[in-house]
């Protein structure tokens, strides 16, 4: 295969962004010091999408949210959902498994919550990557529930 | 945010499980014959939902488009740049062309030239001809 087939390849894949905490606050503040990094990646999903329709998602968890006081009733939470940021719901089961995370790797709920819901993302043809300001832990419980996704520093 | 985004929004939130509405809609034959043979081929349950997802998918699109632009028009500091956004989407699909930014400005400065619409896929593709022809340091195939 050819670099451009294989660039033709890597642009047809499902393409899905988990948040953490510095991440999605770093999306909805203008004033943060990472908020141009974080619309650089929102604007790489929206060119996407234009020509792509559903080609890439953006997720964070309700954890995240919760941590990092982000209320979607508030004015100021306005743009998660222009952005199209959705929130993946702790319900039993997810719980279930960030549980099983915690025992194997340790680690805090928020980021456990993070993990899982990137690893539950999983399947052939699609790259699912997590952007934290805590590389090291999210690097092990990824590694716990079994790789498969990439850890980037916001 | 416009008045009509924050209700284009606030409906998207409940357009998926909410209350349905049957609907008369007018389609070019063909297209509706194709979207029949697409499903008994397996590419939705329904033709219906089909036809949903891919109205969905580009109601999304827009919307997502749409809060960027108004965003940035009253925050026009947080524009990113069009080599930043190329850069951003190496990163995000794991391209070996991600953390080259000295070749994706270059690419980015060169592409509009010739296409003043440019998005990041036309930067990364012009990136990867820069490295094609041998342009900067060589970069592995995934």
């Amino acid at each position: 295969m050819s670099r451009r087939q294989s660039r033709q390849v890597v642009a047809r894949q499902q393409l899905i962004a988990i948040l953490d905490n510095e991440a999605v606050q770093a999306a909805v503040q203008p004033d943060h010091s990472k908020h141009r990094s974080m619309m650089a990646l929102v604007s790489a999903v929206s060119q996407r999408n234009v020509r792509r329709p559903g080609q890439v998602r953006l997720l964070t968890s309700t954890a995240v949210r919760v941590e990092a006081g982000i209320d979607r009733r508030q004015p100021t939470a306005a743009l998660l959902g222009g952005l199209r940021i959705r929130d993946v719901v702790l319900d039993s089961s997810r719980a279930d498994a960030c549980a099983e995370l915690c025992r194997g790797a340790g680690g805090t709920i928020v980021d456990a919550t993070v993990a899982q819901a990137a690893l539950a993302e999983r399947t052939p043809g699609t790259t699912v990557s997590i952007y934290t300001a805590d590389v090291v832990d999210l690097e092990r419980l990824v590694s716990a529930g079994g790789g498969g996704v990439r850890v980037r520093l916001v | 945010m416009a008045q009509r985004l924050e209700r284009l929004i606030l409906l998207l939130d409940h357009a998926e499980g909410g209350d349905t509405v049957v609907t008369s809609l007018r389609q070019p034959a063909a297209l509706r014959t194709a979207l029949k043979l697409a499903v008994e081929m397996g590419m939705d349950s329904t033709v219906n939902d089909a036809t949903n997802r891919a109205a969905l998918a580009r109601v999304e699109a827009f919307v997502q488009s749409s809060a960027l632009e108004s965003h940035f028009r009253a925050h026009p500091h947080a524009r990113p740049s069009l080599a930043e956004v190329a850069l951003a989407l190496a990163q995000l699909e794991g391209s070996p062309l991600a953390d080259r930014l000295e070749i994706i400005q270059r690419a980015a400065d060169e592409v509009v030239a010739h296409r003043p619409d440019a998005d990041a896929d036309d930067v990364l593709l012009w990136t990867q001809g820069l490295v094609d022809h041998g342009w900067g340091v060589d970069v592995a195939s995934p």
